[in-house]
């Protein structure tokens, strides 16, 4: 009979393959063994994620967002395969609201749907907005659903015009200190500086960086002389010797 | 007027430059190749909208680039998009930014297998910039080297359905992903042929989804490598690949087996690492960080271009270029300090 360890490892190796077809019927497979549908998803595809979580403190060389996208996508239709199998009440309670989308006038919604999987997989509560958002719409969204925070993502520089519309609406409706506004996206990586200037608290390279702001956020706030890593492989091409 | 005080040492035109460059020959100076798009458009106070609809305004725009920087190439480029016009999109334009593609019209993988790919020829889209390609022509044939810039097979799909969808029928689907890569093959090189008729000299492929950000070395391997080898023995022009700003250190070994002449790194690729991967196979054009240097004076601008020169330019086939296209919010003048600094070390004697 499969032990839960085995589920584990051949679950990873199979995810890290990017097989998906072979991980639902692994998952199918595992669902007629004695391990607890709960323990499959806690023990064994969460633990998988974490794994892949920390790929991305390897650096860029590491992973792709095919990658990043690939392993979610498994793990969140594998997900779904053990839900029906769950018993009631045995999911665990969600954590902080987010409210997520692209800003209006872009489309690219990789990014998105990556962070989107995440999130979820760590028990947050994801309102998904999509994508071509109007900074109104944020706006709204936070306050119906009563959100801890705000993702917005942007692959154009010129969009980052309409995701300070949101910042400046969060003071206008004072909600900034209720808020964590968090920003991602090209423009953002490669200028780290626009961070403050559309008025958000924090932007995040990849998802292990924003797990830790985020989960680390509750805890400690960050240091003040803290870089984010982009910023430091920038720093570092002008230290070479 | 022109905006550049130096060139009064060049001693070749730049066509010859970038061929020698190219080919590994010597020449007098490093090309310089800031990348520049709707510049014009704020120059002659149009929208970019009204920029892009003729091929007058485009050729117009051109010649302006060229009587204010005297840069070492000439481009045909519009804007990305433009292609997924064809598929029934509708582009986005901003006043401040290049034009976006619109919502994806492409709902299923299947489209690509079960329709014939569109007929450019004919249509309004494709003949302005076959049209703004003979006016380059025109003026500046042997002058200096005409790019024709065009979507990459492998990153179309990824503006007519979707990057997440694209992504997920990679995932999902791997055995369709040939069929679907050789429609949007087919689709390039019939986008390309035209070009080449009309008179361009390169063609530079944009393929930010064929880069390390977004995709591990064996899919690379798997489906972006055939696509360049199968362009180059369709096409009678050589290839540049562009990243548009997408990491490609991780492919730089590998990527001569493209049979591409050149890459653009992204400025997060570190350019050292990068020229001893690239062992002399094909030019680097790299890899100023085109999303800061609006910000950067003068000394910090002299500071970046001295050291990108000095790591780029030993052992020559290198160019020095903007990651990908400027920023509309850069000015004219901030772009004449990049290429008046590079003048001052990009000269080999």
């Amino acid at each position: 009979m499969m032990k839960i360890q085995e589920f584990k490892d051949t679950f990873y190796s199979i995810a890290l393959k990017r097989k998906y077809n072979e991980a639902l019927s692994f998952v199918e497979e595992a669902l007629e063994s004695d391990i607890p549908p709960q323990k499959l998803i806690t023990e064994g595809i969460a633990e998988t994620l974490k794994q892949f979580q920390s790929f991305t403190d390897e650096g860029y060389e590491a992973v792709s967002a095919f990658q990043l996208l690939a392993i979610g996508k498994i793990a969140e239709d594998s997900i779904e395969l053990i839900k029906p199998h769950l018993e009631k009440g045995t999911n665990a309670e969600k954590k902080d609201v987010i409210v997520l989308g692209t800003i209006e006038s872009d489309f690219h919604a990789l990014g998105k749907n990556i962070l989107k999987l995440f999130l979820e997989m760590n028990d947050f509560q994801v309102i998904d907005l999509g994508l071509d958002v109007p900074p109104k719409e944020f706006i709204k969204a936070i306050q119906e659903n009563n959100a801890n925070y705000v993702f917005i993502s942007t692959m154009m520089l010129h969009n980052i015009l309409g995701i300070k519309r949101v910042g400046d609406l969060l003071k206008q409706k004072n909600l900034k200190e209720k808020v964590k506004f968090f920003v991602g996206g090209a423009p953002f990586n490669y200028n780290y500086g626009l961070v403050e200037k559309v008025g958000a608290d924090e932007s995040a390279e990849n998802v292990t960086e924003l797990m830790n702001k985020l989960i680390g956020s509750k805890k400690e706030k960050p240091k003040e002389n803290e870089k984010p890593s982009r910023f430091k492989k920038i720093l570092r091409f002008f230290r070479r010797k | 007027m022109s905006l550049i005080e130096g060139y009064e040492k060049d001693e070749m035109n730049a066509l010859n430059r970038i061929l020698a460059t190219v080919t590994g020959k010597e020449t007098d100076r490093i090309p310089i190749f800031p990348m520049i798009d709707a510049l014009p458009a704020h120059i002659f106070d149009i929208s970019t909208e009204k920029y892009y609809s003729s091929a007058e305004n485009v050729v117009k725009g051109q010649k302006k680039l060229q009587e204010l920087f005297n840069l070492d190439y000439i481009s045909n480029f519009y804007y990305l998009a433009i292609e997924t016009e064809l598929f029934g999109m509708n582009s986005l334009f901003f006043e401040n930014g290049s034009p976006n593609a619109g919502k994806p019209s492409v709902q299923d993988i299947d489209f690509f297998l079960e329709n014939e790919i569109p007929q450019v020829q004919g249509t309004e889209v494709y003949q302005k910039t076959i049209q703004t390609t003979k006016g380059l022509v025109e003026e500046y044939k042997g002058k200096k080297p005409i790019l024709s810039v065009q979507a990459a097979p492998f990153s179309l799909p990824s503006m007519l359905m979707g990057s997440s969808e694209w992504f997920e029928a990679l995932l999902m689907y791997p055995d369709k992903i040939t069929e679907v890569l050789k429609f949007t093959t087919d689709f390039a090189e019939q986008w390309a042929q035209g070009h080449i008729e009309a008179g361009a000299d390169v063609i530079v492929v944009v393929d930010g989804v064929g880069t390390a950000t977004s995709i591990p070395k064996e899919v690379f391997q798997q489906f972006v490598i055939p696509i360049y080898q199968d362009l180059n023995e369709r096409l009678n022009a050589p290839i540049v690949f562009y990243t548009a700003g997408g990491d490609m250190l991780p492919f730089a070994e590998i990527l001569p087996e493209t049979g591409t002449i050149g890459v653009f790194p992204s400025g997060n690729d570190d350019l050292e690492t990068f020229k001893k991967k690239a062992a002399g196979e094909y030019t680097i054009f790299g890899n100023i960080n085109n999303l800061e240097m609006g910000d950067w004076p003068h000394d910090f601008m002299e500071k970046v271009v001295k050291q990108t020169i000095e790591v780029g330019k030993p052992g020559g086939k290198f160019v020095l270029a903007t990651q990908h296209m400027i920023p509309h919010g850069v000015t004219k003048e901030k772009i004449a300090d990049f290429i008046n600094t590079a003048l001052k070390y990009a000269y080999y004697h």
